[in-house]
Parts: structure tokens; C-alpha cells; sequence
């Protein structure tokens, strides 16, 4: 049975990993602010965005998200729907979450539908991602809608 | 209990509320966007035996059985489903056994191969059973439900 | 890092001021309800948004909510990433959050996208608003998107 503070901790640490996760999402929003997105992630992490690629270490991630400026000259970044875990060990933990995003891409607009899941670890005491994934569920000009046009092709393409 | 036990008891049924609503939530758009089996186990595993699910436009729907032929149902027209929920506004009784909570939901959807917006808004009644909570009852009231090419001023709901 | 009591204090005030946060956009869709609205805020509260004017004192904020009534005759303010931080005096917080925001304004259907820094104050142990800040990122026709059209001309 938890004492009171371990269950207090949990929840802390269920309010600081969901700021570190908005911090992640406000760094993307236009235009991409790839140093503090880095910041966030430990040295050896990985992003793997499926058809995107997989980007491993922070300078790749770090190059990744830099050159999407280029491309993307504005997101608002809708995140919620939230669910996080910590370990039992209170230095681990997963995360999932919906994000809807409004990007401007090659100076269209654009509605994406994304689902997010992320692993982080507490490293001196501050929760950082060592793993960020998503799943694109639409990617679609504003004027077509998920189904006439599901996705754009991959940005750069 | 100590009072300060309460309050850290009232914080983590709070959790759990929402995390209850978004594990109904992930579970339903999985199967919506085609999972299959359909994940009627898994939902129903979320809610007491004596459900009820209605909304202003569906009715209502009570007990396992009802609830899960709704839901396999809808399985049957759409093909994609995102509920973006937001919220909630909870309130736990003082027995720390009931609950209830208020819920946006922003849903991009495909119904018979249509682009859909649908907005509502839930106010869902739980229930804790034996340390969990389970979700009792779910009250949708849809506010529009619109072809992605009219909008909700146009055609609030499909004419056709 | 504070005494047990100080940190779960914190816990519940962040959420509280979610709580007060949801309170605002369901006033809001309520038809702007003024009333209903004013009362979340201090006596000397600041209400600005980008294009929308200022507003200081219950009074001005009251008449602001009744002129908008008229005018956003639906919406639906979806209040979502809220970044709370509470002071360490307990009385005083700020937020940032994300609103998408479908409305029907003088009749034409329109997506508002904002983002909101609010601080807060606790009086008498209950959060209220003291300084809202509304940041328009763009109120575009549904049929145009915010690309073809950022800011709808409204009358």
C-alpha cells in the first residue's frame, strides 16, 4: 500500500510529464523551434515517425524538425486527451495522446489528425522523452477533407 | 481518513475518472477505424451491469447487450472515427463512490464514406465497484453533425 | 519542494483552475452569458483579445460579453493544453491553453483559433480570473481556411 507522499509523487509526476509533453507540442508551433524540442529528449532518444522516418539521437531529430521551417510557416498544436502512466519504479513512464494540428504547409492549409505516444525517463529529477511516436490518421488540404484527400505527400517530396 | 488522505484520494479518483473516459474513448475509435475483432469486451468491461447510454439523436440504450449492438452498429457505416475529448469538469460525492463529469468531444468521422464533423458535449454518471470506477451512464447531446463540405451553419445535420 | 500538505494543495488548485477554465468556455457557450461570465473575474480583472479591444473592471467586461451575444450567435470553445503554474504564495497562477473554437458569427460559419495567458488570483480560497489575454491566430470562413482568409471581415 502507497504511503501518502509516494501517492502524491505519482500524481506530480502525472501533471510534470503532461507539461513536458505541451512544452514538446508548443516548440512545433510555428515555426518549428528545434533546440528547445531537442531539450527535452535525453541524448539517445528516438522519434519514429512511420512514414516520416525514424530519427535517432538528437541531432538527427534535431536536423528533422529544423528543416520542416522550410516547409511548415505555421501549426497551432491541439493535444489532449492525455493518458499517463508511471512506473512503479517512479522513473519511467508512457504516454498516449490525440493531437489535432492546423498546419500552413507549402503555403496551403492544412487539418492533421494524429494519435501520440511517447516513453520518458526522470533524469535528475526531470521527466525526459526517450521515445516519441505517432500515428497519422489524416493529413488533408482544408479544402478536401480526410476523405476525398487522406494525406498529403511526405513534406519535401 | 485524514483529511489530507481525502483530498490525494479525490485527486487520484479524478484520474482515474479521466482515464476511464479516454480508455472508452481509444477503445471505441480503434473499432470505428476497423479493428477487428470489434472491441466489444473491452468497452463493456468499462461499464456497470445496469448501463445506459443514450443521446439526442440515437436514444437510449440499456444494459450490456443494447449497448454493444449500438456499438457494433455504428462499426457498420464508419470507417474512421477520432474523438477528440476534452475536459472534464468532475464532481465525486461525498460517499467518494459516485461521480459525475462533463465532457467536450470534437469527432472527425467517416460514415458511409462520408467526411463528418460531429460536436457534442457528455455529462457521464460513474460508479466505483469494488476500488474501480466504471463508467454508469453516458449522456451525449450532439450539437451538429456536419458533411465536411457544408459546415453546421449549412446542414447542421445531413439532409440527405 | 514544500510540506505534504503545500504539494498536494498545489495539485488541486491546478486543478481547480482547469475547472475554472471550462467554467469561462461554457459560459461562453452559452451564448456569451454575461452574467454568468463576470462573476469568474476580480473586481480589477483585465479581459484583451487581438482584435477584439480591452477591457478593465467587472463593468467593461460585462458589457463586452452582452455585445458579443449578439454577434456569435453559436460556438463551441474547445479549451485544450493547459500549462498551469502555480506562485509559490498559493494565491497566484498563470495559464496558457489552446482554444479551437467552431462558431457562427453574423450568421457565417467560422473557425477561431486562440491562444490564451491568463493569470489568476485566489480570494477567499476561490479562483478567479485576473488578467486574460486572448491571442488570435485566425477567425477564417469554413469555406476559405485560415490560409485564403485569416481574419474574416466581419460588420
Amino acid at each position: 500500500m502507497a504511503t501518502l507522499e509516494e501517492r502524491t509523487q505519482r500524481l506530480e509526476d502525472i501533471e510534470a510529464v503532461r507539461r513536458v509533453l505541451l512544452r514538446l507540442g508548443e516548440s512545433c508551433d510555428g515555426p518549428y523551434d528545434a533546440d528547445t524540442f531537442v531539450s527535452l529528449m535525453t541524448k539517445d532518444a528516438v522519434m519514429d515517425l512511420m512514414e516520416m522516418g525514424v530519427y535517432r539521437g538528437r541531432q538527427a531529430i534535431h536536423d528533422f524538425i529544423a528543416g520542416l521551417r522550410e516547409h511548415i510557416s505555421f501549426t497551432l498544436h491541439y493535444w489532449c486527451g492525455f493518458l499517463i502512466d508511471i512506473a512503479p519504479s517512479g522513473t519511467e513512464a508512457t504516454a498516449t495522446w490525440y493531437g489535432m494540428e492546423t498546419p500552413t504547409i507549402e503555403g496551403r492549409a492544412v487539418l492533421g489528425g494524429l494519435t501520440h505516444d511517447a516513453r520518458l525517463r526522470k533524469v535528475e529529477g526531470r521527466w525526459m522523452l526517450t521515445h516519441l511516436g505517432q500515428k497519422l490518421h489524416f493529413m488533408t488540404p482544408y479544402d478536401k477533407g480526410w476523405v476525398k484527400e487522406r494525406t498529403i505527400p511526405p513534406i519535401g517530396s | 481518513m485524514t483529511t489530507l488522505e481525502a483530498q490525494i484520494q479525490w485527486l487520484e479518483d479524478l484520474q482515474a475518472i479521466e482515464r476511464l473516459k479516454l480508455d472508452y474513448v481509444q477503445a471505441l475509435d480503434d473499432g470505428l477505424c476497423g479493428a477487428r475483432p470489434f472491441p466489444t469486451d473491452a468497452l463493456m468491461s468499462l461499464f456497470t451491469d445496469d448501463a445506459v447510454w443514450e443521446s439526442n439523436i440515437h436514444g437510449r440504450f440499456e444494459g450490456h447487450e443494447a449497448i454493444a449492438e449500438l456499438f457494433t452498429g455504428w462499426a457498420e457505416r464508419l470507417s474512421f472515427a477520432r474523438h477528440f475529448t476534452i475536459g472534464p469538469s468532475v464532481d465525486i460525492a461525498a460517499s467518494g463512490a459516485e461521480a459525475s463529469g462533463h465532457w467536450y468531444s470534437w469527432e472527425t468521422l467517416t460514415v458511409e464514406g462520408r467526411a463528418i464533423y460531429l460536436a457534442a458535449t457528455y455529462d457521464d454518471d460513474f460508479r466505483k465497484v469494488d476500488g474501480r470506477w466504471l463508467i454508469q451512464h453516458v449522456r451525449s447531446n450532439i450539437i451538429f453533425r456536419t458533411p465536411y463540405e457544408s459546415g453546421w451553419v449549412k446542414e447542421p445535420f445531413p439532409q440527405s | 519542494m514544500g510540506t505534504l500538505e503545500q504539494r498536494v494543495q498545489r495539485l488541486q488548485d491546478i486543478t481547480d483552475i482547469r475547472r475554472l477554465k471550462i467554467e469561462y468556455a461554457q459560459q461562453c457557450d452559452d451564448n456569451y452569458n454575461p452574467d454568468g461570465l463576470t462573476v469568474l473575474f476580480t473586481d480589477d480583472a483585465v479581459w484583451e483579445g487581438t482584435g477584439l479591444g480591452r477591457y478593465e473592471g467587472k463593468q467593461a467586461i460585462h458589457g463586452f460579453w452582452t455585445d458579443a451575444s449578439g454577434r456569435f450567435t453559436f460556438a463551441l470553445h474547445y479549451m485544450v493544453g493547459d500549462a498551469i503554474d502555480i506562485a509559490p504564495s498559493g494565491v497566484e497562477a498563470t495559464g496558457h491553453w489552446y482554444l479551437w473554437e467552431p462558431a457562427t458569427i453574423d450568421g457565417r460559419a467560422m473557425f477561431v483559433a486562440a491562444t490564451y495567458d491568463d493569470v489568476y488570483k485566489k480570494v477567499d480560497g476561490r479562483w478567479l480570473f485576473h488578467r486574460v489575454q486572448a491571442h488570435s491566430h485566425f477567425l477564417a470562413p469554413y469555406e476559405s481556411g485560415w490560409v485564403k482568409v485569416p481574419f474574416a471581415e466581419l460588420d
